[in-house]
């Protein structure tokens, strides 16, 4: 039995088998995870290593057991989605920690939610001083959501009433030196647009670029990749000799 | 009133012309994105099948393909040499199921247990052992075992 080939095998499947599933179970990030789902991931991640690794297990009952804990952590993300009631029982609810700038005790006791902790994702949140806080919510995925007082909110141009542009999301039509046709076929431009453009800022080739964007507005950013920049400034903390 | 039909004619042409175009592009644009989902959903699904399909090798891989690598036919000759007592016979057939069970092995190491493989390789060496030593119960009890730990093998 040659087991380096026979761990290169399992290994080469558990990791592209880790990949489809991760990918059915879709885009949350860590910190959308609830405690559940992180465990959940955890398990799936240690089964596919066990697959890999270890010999003394036959790979076909774990390459079962990784698809079963997939479709339940599918079916649970179908049902928590579909159901009111699942999603409740499942993820729980958000609390209300602080409430008309008063923070509640039983509320924290109960979600076993510290004071320092408080303080910390506040601070996260540029909030440095507890009475600039009106209500502060505990989401079921752990994280803090903040309403400021309205005399601390920020000032936004509706405020003062001044008229803003739309602005959507850029598009990209040059990347890497080349030329993205499809995003350009979506604004309704063309080739022979893009490259009046570039040689009006000096640029003969788009292999030059190396990503340009097009904004709602109209405007295009170009970055070449010489950039021209003599010195550029360094945010690393030089070594001193004593 | 012909120059009128004319310019008609054209229009009418021009604007076929361009139709045929049109519905030329809208006929590429779906056969893209037909090949765009199988290739999404199709290729996951084939990888998956065909990592089903390798991981239940040792059911398939432990099958003959000739009488070379018949590990279950050579253990029962051998089995029935032990109970004649025949013992060059049997270690003939030992060796014989050796042989099997090396060409065997390469075909079912990817899905099966280390363990089961290792537990079939001593239990040839010990069965050969105790044959050298033409000893009948020895041999028949590993012969049991072997017939276990074969049957075992990929299931």
């Amino acid at each position: 039995m040659n087991e380096v080939l026979v761990v290169s095998v399992r290994a080469i499947m558990s990791f592209f088998s880790l990949l489809i599933f991760t990918r059915i179970l879709g885009k949350q990030q860590l910190s959308q995870m609830t405690f559940f789902e992180y465990a959940v991931g955890i398990t799936i991640g240690s089964i596919a290593a066990s697959m890999t690794i270890d010999l003394g297990i036959r790979a076909w009952p774990q390459f079962f057991g990784l698809a079963i804990w997939v479709a339940l952590a599918f079916l649970l993300q179908v049902a928590v989605m579909k159901w009111r009631w699942a999603s409740k029982y499942i993820d729980g609810e958000p609390t209300v920690i602080i409430m008309n700038g008063k923070i509640m005790e039983d509320a924290l006791r109960k979600t076993r939610y510290r004071l320092a902790d408080l303080m910390g994702e506040l601070r996260l949140m540029g909030v440095f001083d507890l009475s600039q806080v009106e209500f502060a919510v505990l989401e079921t995925r752990g994280r803090l959501s903040v309403l400021l007082k309205t005399q601390h909110q920020p000032l936004t141009p509706k405020d003062m009433n001044i008229p803003t542009d739309y602005q959507g999301l850029s598009k990209e039509l040059i990347y890497d030196g080349i030329i993205i046709d499809a995003n350009l076929r979506q604004v309704h431009l063309d080739r022979k647009w893009l490259m009046k453009e570039l040689r009006k800022q000096g640029i003969k080739h788009p292999s030059e670029v190396f990503v340009a964007t097009l904004d709602t507005s109209g405007n295009l950013y170009i970055d070449k990749y010489e950039d021209h920049i003599a010195d550029p400034s360094d945010i690393s903390e030089p070594i001193k000799s004593e | 009133m012909a120059r009128a039909d004319s310019n008609k004619n054209h229009k009418h042409r021009k604007h076929s012309k361009h139709s045929r175009h049109h519905r030329g592009n809208q006929t590429q644009r779906n056969i893209q994105v037909i090949v765009g989902r199988l290739l999404l959903f199709g290729v996951p699904v084939i990888v998956l099948m065909s990592f089903v399909v390798i991981l239940n090798l040792p059911r398939s891989g432990k099958q003959p393909r000739g009488s070379d690598d018949d590990v279950l036919l050579h253990l029962q000759l051998a089995h029935q040499g032990v109970i004649d007592e025949n013992w060059n016979q049997t270690l003939a057939h030992i060796e014989a199921a050796e042989k099997a069970w090396a060409m065997v092995i390469p075909r079912i190491q990817i899905g099966a247990q280390r363990g089961d493989i290792l537990d079939l390789t001593l239990g040839l060496a010990r069965l050969k052992a105790s044959a050298q030593c033409a000893d009948k119960p020895g041999c028949l009890r590993e012969l049991a075992e072997l017939f276990v730990y074969w049957d075992e093998i990929g299931k």
